[in-house]
């Protein structure tokens, strides 16, 4: 067995065969290391996370001081003692109410009219804002699983109604995002399951691509390096070939158009050189469905 | 009848040269010079003895990307193909999605709410009789679609699994991962088995 093993692994630089011997077979593997891809299973995102509702600011603007709008335009209470207008705030009210009066602040800023709240965007809107509020009852409270599910739901729901907004009125949909701070990511057509051999195949394939690039934009840019070089002697050549002919008396077969051809490549190459270095585009995206 | 066969031979060509032209949606796609188009066709099933939707994809030419996705587009079969796959080529798009236009007076279409529509100048007028809110979406400023591509918008690209952790947030990737069994979690296991 030993035998085998010295024969197998010798063919590695890295390992040495004296450490071979005092180590078990597994962990002998364990410390070659020639494969330089590295894989990493993907670690679950829970699905209240930002990136997976697509909200961007997870906070709602609820004032606990603040006092609900009928009570704010009263003359009363405006003349009122502190402690009686302490009274009406949110503060003994209850969240609920702050939150109700969020939401309706949160229709307003998207709504056509007064009475429009049928309106996809006004729909929208008003899911947001619970999903917002909900999103920070279930950090305090995660076990509370009727709440949980319904707010499961809603974003799937959500994400639906955008979806038939985007294919009515793709400008109103644009907007909408923006104002509410929300993105839109699709679900994809084919579901992979992640696993271990498939995806470090697919690396491979990304290394190796990666690898192909940047040794032709290096051959690439060992060429042009020689051509600027190449150009001035082209140059030289033709003049110094003209002058010889028409010294010998023969018909040049040079002519002075082909001499200022060649000058112009040159002075367009070193234009090229001053304006625009070589970039390298190594990381692009290889890996497709086609 | 002989008329008839002369109009359709213009319009087919004649012989074994034919002119096949499909109306189909534009599809996510990688591709430099291309669009996907995926067509719907009506076949027959023998058994049953009826007729199937059975959709079907092509990759058509334009490198000036005039159409996005979920454009209706009209194509047509190339004499020489471009690629092995790329056989066909862009004509015109009809319908671009998300501006429609009703085909009888022309004017563009909204929706007010679920399964329910208006045309854009009736809502402003609408709008003016509730009171107008100051905060709502105006048609005449708006942008042309596309400002939003790659910032919020990500449906303009193919969206695949997420399949490794590099740590760079990649929004055309999406997570599904399981949870991560804490027995596994510090052992480290070998990449390559000799």
């Amino acid at each position: 067995m030993l035998f085998c093993l010295k024969k197998n692994i010798s063919s590695f630089s890295n390992v040495n065969i004296k450490n071979i011997i005092c180590l078990n077979w597994s962990e002998s593997i364990r410390n070659v290391r020639t494969f330089p891809i590295e894989w990493k299973r993907p670690i679950k995102i829970p699905f209240h996370d930002p990136s997976k509702t697509g909200d961007g600011s997870l906070s709602l603007p609820i004032d606990m001081n603040k006092s609900p709008v009928m009570v704010e335009h009263s003359t009363e209470i405006a003349s009122a003692n502190y402690l009686v207008k302490r009274l009406f705030t949110f503060d003994f009210l209850g969240r609920k109410y702050a939150m109700r009066q969020a939401k309706e602040e949160m229709v307003k800023f998207v709504q056509n009219h007064k009475y429009d709240e049928k309106s996809m965007e006004v729909k929208i809107a008003k899911d947001t804002a619970t999903i917002r509020n909900l999103i920070e009852h279930h950090k305090k409270f995660p076990r509370d699983l009727k709440t949980k599910t319904y707010l499961n739901s809603l974003i799937f729901t959500r994400q639906k109604k955008m979806k038939y907004l985007r294919k009515w009125d793709y400008k109103k949909f644009e907007w909408l995002l923006e104002k509410l701070d929300l993105c839109y990511v699709p679900y994809p057509e084919t579901m992979d399951r992640v696993e271990r051999k498939k995806s470090i195949r697919r690396l491979t394939e990304k290394y190796c691509e990666n690898y192909k690039t940047e040794k032709l934009q290096e051959f690439k840019k060992k060429l042009d390096d020689q051509k600027q070089d190449f150009l001035k002697e082209k140059v030289t050549t033709l003049e110094w070939l003209r002058k010889e002919e028409i010294e010998c008396g023969i018909e040049p077969t040079v002519s002075e158009s082909d001499i200022n051809e060649a000058k112009e490549q040159l002075s367009k190459h070193l234009e090229t050189l001053k304006l625009k270095p070589l970039k390298v585009n190594i990381n692009r995206n290889i890996l497709s469905d086609m | 009848m002989a008329n008839l066969k002369a109009e359709l031979n213009q319009f087919y060509g004649i012989g074994s040269q034919t002119l096949k032209m499909f109306l189909g949606a534009c599809k996510p796609c990688d591709k430099k010079n291309a669009t996907k188009v995926m067509v719907s066709k009506f076949v027959l099933d023998e058994n049953l003895f009826a007729f199937f939707k059975e959709p079907q994809t092509y990759f058509a030419y334009d490198p000036d990307k005039i159409c996005k996705v979920g454009d209706i587009v009209l194509i047509k079969e190339l004499k020489e193909k471009k690629t092995t796959l790329i056989t066909h080529e862009i004509l015109k798009v009809l319908y671009p999605l998300g501006d429609i236009t009703d085909p009888l007076t022309g004017r563009k279409v909204t929706n007010t709410a679920f399964n329910k529509t208006k045309f854009r100048d009736e809502l402003d007028e609408l709008c003016k009789f509730y009171g107008k809110n100051p905060n709502r979406f105006i048609y005449k400023d708006a942008p042309p679609r596309g400002w939003q591509e790659g910032k919020r918008d990500f449906s303009d690209k193919v969206i695949t699994v997420q399949y490794n952790d590099d740590g760079i947030q990649n929004r055309y990737q999406r997570n599904y991962g399981k949870p991560v069994n804490l027995k596994y979690k510090d052992k480290q296991l070998p990449l390559f088995r000799v």
